[in-house]
């Protein structure tokens, strides 16, 4: 057991550090840096860092060299993930498409695919959005009903996407789509990459609990896509999908991990600063215990991924492991959440404005934290797959 | 970076489960609760075999001068069998506590520990019991170079088969910081000891009265009254060790309750089918494993004493025993009646989950160590 970093993982780090410094905006993660207000304001300045990090040679990290990635090892994808977090980096607006859909298409993708896309994604030209689930096939997602007919050389799209995150700012969208409607339903599923600006695309922004337009419903009406591409063949989609899916729960808990240790030290600071009946909260003896346990637990996180970690570098599985991490910290964020608005009194129902509390981001937190235990796979569906997989409980 | 165990420290773990499987099945736990002291002299002695409580002995008094990480995985399965026997004290506070005193303890106890020879337990807490060291329930004042006990630890682990019980005690009149740490013998003057019914049946405790006990120089570990950071190594190493035994137990408890769930059929199908109690089940893995990583992080930390050793150890030992109570708790859940009987072993995890719990400090105890060093 060993739990230093060699000499270059350490420089990685440094170096890495260094750049953060130098190529974040003036001010940024510093108390009371103006952030931008709107979502659109938000998508312009991801977009932006986007094109920072790829100028850095820090897109694509994970990928091999060959395609413009830097082939990085997944201790320095951690190291990663620990700084932008630690510097408080805006996240890539292309985080999507560079953890799931250029792995996905480094394995499946023909050359001219490999050619065409992977570039673009690293260098933020073209920003992908995800159409996987459904009005009614959410964590069924096997029962997608969107529907592609052939016709010559092209795939003529019918149906509706919904949660497409980003659709409103995005120039592709990678999807799943129905051409077989008689084989059983994992087996007509086909892996789809479309221009978002195709005739017969309409998009039309979903307002979330938070108030933020980051999500849409996708309509599809005769859309015409070539069958050029198709990612893996017409028909076998679902393995392609489930290769997405397993990038979905790799590395990427590390960053929640690193952003949740950064939110709970702020925490902690807010707690010693606050007063109530004369004293600093975090004296009040049941905050106490809350705090502590939270801190606690999120400590059982990183060492839970820390183990997972040796046990992908060791060649085993990431698999079902990942259901752990996601159930775990998206339900541990919620309670942090939840204190935090504890923590600070009734102005933490004050959204904006002078009395709201550290700016209303706590409120905001704990709004969008409702969303962790639902998106990539809801809790119910982690725990299914925990039980099934890792317990051998009968389905 | 490298978060696992090596293959000789897994080896150990084998052969140690081999050995309590064979020889410490529930059914033999059933018969030792008739027995008068509880205990198992041959388990004891084939764990010593396997090198249990020589792990952190130096080598020239017949130890194997390991680290801590070489029995993280052996008290770990002590708490899968459920041991009924003082190993926490005897392979990991002693000899962390022996480290500190002069030669002459050292010799006179070392070798026996090493060997299996002798059995020794911790007197800590009074009535008040926590938090340490201020709970600390016998009280030291000096009489010339002599020190002069009186007081009761309660729940001292298997306290009357104990040769030699490490007794920490506070100075009188000084702060609440001062800690002595003495060594009692089986048949000193002024020690009585009185068997306590435990909550756990298959751990048995006592309490220890000591009443104008007299000790001199050649019994105190360090200096009296000036033995509190031997005392926070020893308490650290301690509930580092508790986790494990933890985690072990918890194993177990959720084994059965997957096991039970894969046969048991209602309305025609297996009940581990329904999700009432898959999820049951999955939520009881999920935390087992997230405090088995916190465990075994606990161990690093007291083995390569890092700095954040008492944290990490406090934390693990937390999360790790209402882990364990909650763990158990649902087996029986999840095995309905059959689970809420006498017959049926599952009360016995529950109940050691709750022992575990208490000892070395409540969660909410160590949950303030965790608040005290974070903010």
């Amino acid at each position: 057991m060993d739990f230093t970093f060699t000499p270059d993982e350490e420089r990685f780090r440094l170096e890495l550090r260094q750049w953060l410094q130098d190529n974040l905006p003036r001010g940024w993660g510093a108390p009371g840096y103006e952030y931008p207000k709107t979502y659109e304001d938000w998508a312009r300045v991801r977009r932006q860092w986007d094109r920072t990090l790829h100028a850095g040679g820090y897109a694509g990290l994970s990928w091999p060299r060959e395609y413009g990635g830097r082939g990085a090892t997944l201790i320095e994808q951690v190291i990663y993930f620990e700084e932008i977090a630690r510097a408080r980096a805006p996240e890539e607006l292309n985080r999507g498409a560079k953890l799931l859909l250029g792995p996905t298409i480094i394995r499946h993708g023909t050359e001219a695919q490999k050619q065409r896309f992977l570039p673009r994604i690293l260098s933020g030209d073209d920003i992908w959005c995800q159409g996987f689930s459904e009005p009614n096939a959410g964590s069924d997602l096997a029962s997608i009903s969107t529907r592609a007919v052939r016709d010559g050389d092209m795939l003529v799209v019918n149906g509706q996407k919904v949660w497409t995150s980003y659709a409103t700012v995005a120039d592709w969208i990678f999807m799943l789509v129905r051409t077989d409607p008689e084989a059983p339903k994992h087996q007509g599923i086909t892996f789809l990459l479309a221009d978002v600006r195709t005739p017969g695309i309409t998009v039309r922004p979903i307002v979330q609990m938070t108030g933020s337009r980051e999500f849409a419903e996708t309509f599809f009406d005769n859309v015409r896509v070539p069958i050029a591409n198709v990612l893996g063949a017409v028909n076998e989609g679902w393995p392609v999908t489930a290769t997405a899916l397993s990038h979905e729960r790799g590395t990427l808990a590390f960053h929640r991990h690193a952003m949740i240790r950064v939110e709970l030290d702020e925490l902690i600071d807010v707690a010693r600063r606050v007063r109530r009946g004369g004293q600093p909260v975090s004296e009040e003896p049941l905050i106490r215990q809350r705090l502590a346990q939270c801190a606690s637990e999120l400590d059982m996180l990183r060492w839970t991924l820390y183990r997972n970690l040796t046990r992908q570098i060791q060649g085993g599985p990431a698999g079902a492991e990942g259901s752990i991490v996601k159930l775990y910290w998206s339900e541990l964020y919620q309670r942090i959440t939840e204190l935090a608005l504890e923590i600070l009194g009734p102005a933490s129902q004050i959204a904006g404005g002078a009395r709201a509390e550290e700016g209303g981001r706590w409120q905001f937190r704990f709004l969008k934290s409702r969303g962790d235990s639902i998106h990539s796979g809801t809790n119910q569906i982690q725990r299914n797959i925990i039980a099934e997989r890792l317990l051998g409980l009968p389905r | 970076m490298y978060f696992d165990f090596s293959k000789e420290q897994y080896m150990g773990r084998d052969s140690a489960r081999e050995l309590l499987d064979a020889r410490l099945p529930t059914t033999r736990l059933r018969e030792m609760l008739g027995t008068e002291t509880g205990f198992d002299r041959d388990v004891w002695r084939g764990l010593a075999e396997l090198g249990s409580s020589a792990v952190l002995v130096p080598e020239e008094h017949g130890g194997l001068a390991l680290g801590f990480l070489d029995l993280a995985l052996l008290l770990e399965e002590s708490g899968r069998a459920l041991l009924p026997a003082p190993i926490v004290e005897t392979a990991v506070m002693l000899p962390l506590a022996l480290a500190d005193a002069g030669p002459r303890l050292q010799k006179r106890w070392l070798p026996g520990i090493a060997s299996g020879d002798v059995v020794a337990t911790v007197a800590l807490g009074g009535s008040e019991g926590l938090p340490l060291p201020a709970g600390l329930g016998v009280r030291a004042h000096r009489e010339g170079s002599d020190l002069v006990l009186d007081g009761e630890a309660l729940l001292v682990p298997f306290g009357e088969i104990a040769d030699v019980v490490l007794l920490a005690a506070r100075m009188n009149g000084s702060g609440t910081h001062d800690v002595s740490l003495i060594l009692l013998e089986r048949g000193d003057p002024g020690i009585s000891w009185e068997r306590v019914e435990g909550l756990d049946p298959t751990f048995r405790t006592s309490a220890l009265t000591v009443t104008g006990a007299r000790v001199g120089p050649g019994r105190v570990i360090g200096e009296p009254g000036r033995a509190r950071g031997t005392f926070e190594r020893m308490l650290d190493a301690a509930r580092a060790a508790i986790a494990l035994q933890a985690v072990g137990g918890a194993e177990r408890a959720l084994q059965l309750a997957v096991d039970y769930a894969k046969v048991r059929h209602q309305f025609g199908k297996p009940i581990g089918s329904f999700q009432a109690i898959k999820h049951t089940c999955a939520d009881m893995l999920v935390a087992h494993e997230t405090t088995r990583s916190g465990a075994y992080y606990a161990a690093w930390a007291v083995d390569t004493r890092a700095p954040d050793a008492g944290v990490a150890a406090a934390m693990a030992k937390a999360l790790a025993t209402e882990m364990f109570r909650s763990v158990a708790g649902h087996a029986i859940q999840v095995h309905g009646g059959i689970g809420f009987t006498w017959e049926h072993d599952l009360h016995f995890y529950f109940k050691r989950a709750k022992y575990l719990e208490f000892a070395l400090g409540t969660a909410t105890q160590c949950r303030e160590v965790v608040a005290a060093a974070r903010f």
